[in-house]
């Protein structure tokens, strides 16, 4: 407590700048957030879920912290053997699942699923994970909303230990959570969250202005209207990469200086400037800068005079593809059509077609982690690539290799990062999910809704 | 495909540089990135450097990176030369991550260039870790305004603004044992304080303008003299003693350490050692709203404002292995918290997470225990007061 100098700070602020303050209050418990999203979610598993919503259900041994490092969660000690091979993990105790089961160190050892080289095990009520290879990284693995801790019922479904529970789903329309009242961290001050899926941007766009929804995402376009509006959005750092994808075993694309010449003709600049409206970063790295810190050093600038004599190295008629992109995905496509106009000026021709089987593709994915081992790994699995993260690669220098080794086969050719934009209704208090998305709305609260 | 081994395992795909908890500077950075372009160059070849920053490094800061990384190269035997005189260019560039500061030297030999790095945690990253947190555990609880508390074998002597007491631990609770009445002979100053040391049956009691004195063998006697000069610190972490003002609720900053020397100090509420890189310093929480650090000889090394005005040194074996559990700055009327800090580079960093309180920590003195300090709040819906043992636990 600061004895004095607060008492003439609050004197002062209760005469003189009373008027113009736009007072604090303290939180205040109760509410419903209504939070709309695009994506239709199923209630089977989390593992379909996006990864921002499961740590309102679901939690972890450890967790990240702001800046990326791993914490206490369901876990609150552990410690590994010189080699990082055998990892113990003391349970927080007293914790119970949504169901009212115990969380135990044998319900720990039953949910959690590393792979074949990693037994892990319940010994004398703590969790022991013994890996066959060194683990070193085992912490930020295990806060990776992959590897939630749940508890299958008969029916299949899944209780988590979260701030909230599932009180309601109808799969892929609609859900409602309820506050856990016995949440470990303590009870969270919402009453619950009216979870809307499978909602058009624009209509939550709509929602938002109207006070209909709490928290929107927000298209690109929708986003820059929202501003103008007035209306409060948040924006993530930016975790997805927007890629062009060469197919394999399609004969333009198993060409390196056709592939060499389509990216050299892009201008990453154009799209970011006009279809991204400056949002997110151009980008010629696979992971983007707030994450690696050397993504600069993958250059980003069009040279169109050199794709021109590549591409005129290429027998007449010139070299020529097709290019697909999500029918559902207004933003792929604009960057497909404008890709191909790049191109087009190489002396390259590219078709682009919605969907189907092509040579190329507007890839669009989304980093579950800031970790950069596993966001190259995610990425490596989504792009169908295998260079960047065949270990082993401890360095730095290894990484950024193993990633310029890809860059340099163009068969993936980074565009942007995208961050995620959200609206955010007035009556939101505490907004503060983590920059790469991850939403805990435990410490969240509403104002009433004024009639 | 994806590599056999990373389908089973993710943390084998690549080993991230493990983030320490060591305190770091630009020198360490500076040595590894100049240590890598020194393996860089060939024998006899010398360096043109060029500097970019895309950090948030301030200039000043970035000046320093780059004076302590030529001095580095140099210190390597690396000459730095123009490239009229035919030195190999090296791009330095000042980066980041999320967590760690990136430094990245480009080599540019004509045959190709080299890239070469260096990753250090951030310096505000390093001590943000959450290597530790306080473990707060309610002890005792009363209607009067506990000042301090103190375990005494299996019981717990309990100071308060009318009693020494000392209370058995019973199978219902904290019993009362013994009580003797301190003898106040002036009213007590608002904002009452004090601070009780024991040392086996015996205790010392320190109220503003008082300290007494008893014994819980034999009766719990306690005999007082008027006097106002209050240990500061505790155990190892243990200052000497200092002027408490009478009337007031602060002390007034003379100190007589214990080999028997005597500074003088701005007044200030409450002192905290703290042990920085092998260096001892010691932090006073200032009547000024200022936090102020002093070195072992008592030359004022800076200071800093935010943190209230309780502030409690502690050594543990988390983290940089000592920490200052500090309350936050609000008013009687606000909820409160107490937080741990370490001090990197001269300069506060959070450590953990807060722990909070009901009501405003009327009371925060270190304890003898390692790692343990006493709170008391004043829970502002009962009107009760609650003293709560803190604990420094590692997060792992």
């Amino acid at each position: 407590m600061q004895r004095s100098a607060w008492q003439l700070i609050a004197l002062i602020s209760l005469t003189g700048f009373a008027a113009n303050s736009t007072a604090e209050t303290r939180p205040r418990y109760g509410g419903t957030l209504a939070v709309e999203i695009h994506d239709a979610v199923t209630f089977a598993d989390p593992g379909d879920w996006p990864p921002s919503l499961i740590p309102l259900v679901y939690d972890g041994l450890v967790r990240l912290d702001a800046q990326g490092r791993p914490g206490p969660a369901l876990a609150v000690a552990w410690q590994h053997d010189p080699e990082n091979k055998r990892w113990e993990f003391r349970l927080r105790p007293g914790v119970k699942f949504h169901d009212g089961s115990p969380v135990n160190a044998a319900a720990v050892a039953a949910c959690l699923k590393l792979g074949a080289h990693a037994a892990i095990s319940a010994e004398g009520g703590v969790v022991v994970i013994q890996a066959e290879m060194p683990a070193p990284d085992l912490l930020v693995t295990l806060a990776d909303t992959r590897f939630v801790i749940l508890r299958r019922g008969a029916d299949g479904v899944t209780s988590g230990t979260g701030p909230f529970r599932i009180a309601e789903w109808q799969a892929g329309r609609h859900a409602v959570l309820a506050a856990n009242d016995d949440y470990w961290g303590g009870r969270p001050y919402l009453d619950g969250i009216e979870l809307r899926m499978f909602r058009a941007y624009r209509d939550q766009s709509v929602d938002l202005e109207l006070g209909k929804a709490d928290v929107v995402e927000l298209s690109i376009e929708d986003a820059r209207r929202a501003t103008q509006r007035g209306l409060h959005t948040w924006t993530s750092a930016p975790f997805e990469l927007i890629a062009l994808a060469f197919e394999r075993g399609r004969t333009p694309g198993e060409s390196l200086p056709f592939r060499q010449a389509v990216a050299l003709s892009i201008d990453r600049d154009a799209i970011h400037d006009v279809l991204l409206q400056r949002q997110g970063e151009s980008s010629g790295a696979l992971l983007p800068q707030w994450i690696t810190g050397y993504a600069f050093l993958f250059p980003t600038a069009r040279d169109l005079q050199r794709a021109r004599q590549m591409a005129a190295a290429f027998p007449k008629p010139g070299p020529r593809a097709t290019l697909s992109y999500d029918p559902a995905d207004p933003l792929s496509r604009s960057i497909a059509e404008r890709i191909a106009v790049d191109a087009r000026e190489a002396q390259v021709l590219i078709q682009v077609a919605p969907g189907g089987q092509a040579d190329m593709r507007i890839a669009r994915v989304r980093l579950r982690s800031p970790d950069p081992a596993l966001a190259l790994f995610d990425l490596a699995v989504a792009l169908h690539i295998s260079e960047p993260v065949e270990p082993p690669a401890a360095t730095p220098e290894a990484r950024y290799l193993a990633e310029k080794k890809v860059i340099d086969d163009s068969r993936v050719i980074p565009l942007c990062h995208l961050p995620e934009i959200l609206g955010i209704g007035s009556r939101v208090k505490n907004w503060e999910p983590q920059r790469w998305g991850g939403w805990r709305l435990d410490n969240v609260w509403v104002e009433p809704r004024t009639p | 495909m994806v590599g056999s081994r990373l389908r089973i395992f993710f943390p084998a795909i690549l080993v991230l540089v493990v983030v320490t908890a060591c305190a770091q500077s630009y020198d360490l950075q500076a040595h590894g990135l100049a240590q890598k372009i020194a393996a860089g160059l060939k024998p006899r070849e010398s360096a043109f450097l060029l500097f970019h920053n895309i950090s948030t490094m301030n200039p000043s800061d970035v000046n320093a990176a780059h004076t302590a990384l030529e001095r580095e190269l140099h210190a390597l035997g690396v000459t730095l030369a123009s490239q009229s005189q035919g030195a190999v260019e090296v791009v330095v560039t000042f980066s980041e991550s999320l967590e760690s500061s990136v430094w990245v030297a480009e080599i540019r030999h004509a045959e190709g260039p080299e890239t070469v790095m260096d990753l250090r945690p951030k310096q505000a990253a390093i001590a943000a870790a959450p290597s530790l947190t306080v473990e707060k555990k309610l002890l005792f609880e009363s209607d009067q305004q506990i000042l301090d508390l103190a375990p005494m074998a299996r019981d717990l002597l309990v100071l308060d603004s009318e009693a020494v007491t000392l209370y058995e631990n019973a199978a219902s609770g904290w019993q009362r044992k013994l009580a003797v009445r301190v003898p106040a002979i002036r009213p007590w100053p608002r904002d009452l304080r004090g601070r009780l040391m024991v040392q086996s049956d015996a205790y010392q009691a320190y109220l503003p303008g008082l300290t007494c004195h008893g014994n819980a063998a034999g009766g719990l006697g306690i005999s007082c003299r008027d006097e106002s000069l209050w240990p500061v610190g505790a155990g190892p972490g243990m200052l000497g003693f200092a002027q408490f003002t009478p009337a007031r609720n602060f002390f007034d900053g003379r100190i007589v350490a214990p080999s028997g020397s005597q500074k003088s100090l701005p007044a200030f509420f409450s002192a905290a050692s703290v042990e920085t890189r092998g260096d001892k310093m010691w932090a006073f929480a200032g009547t000024d709203t200022r936090t102020h650090l002093y070195t072992a000889t008592f030359e004022n090394v800076g200071g800093w404002t935010g943190w209230g005005s309780d502030i409690a040194g502690v050594e543990s074996d988390c983290g940089g292995r000592s920490q200052v559990l500090v309350t936050a700055s609000g008013d009687d009327a606000a909820a409160d918290s107490v937080a741990a800090y370490e001090i990197a580079g001269g300069s506060p960093q959070p450590v953990g997470e807060a722990v909070s309180f009901p009501g405003p920590v009327t009371a925060l003195w270190p304890a003898p225990e390692r790692g343990v300090a006493f709170a008391v709040s004043h829970d502002l819906k009962s009107g009760r007061y609650a003293a709560f043992r803190l604990a420094i636990n590692c997060a792992h």
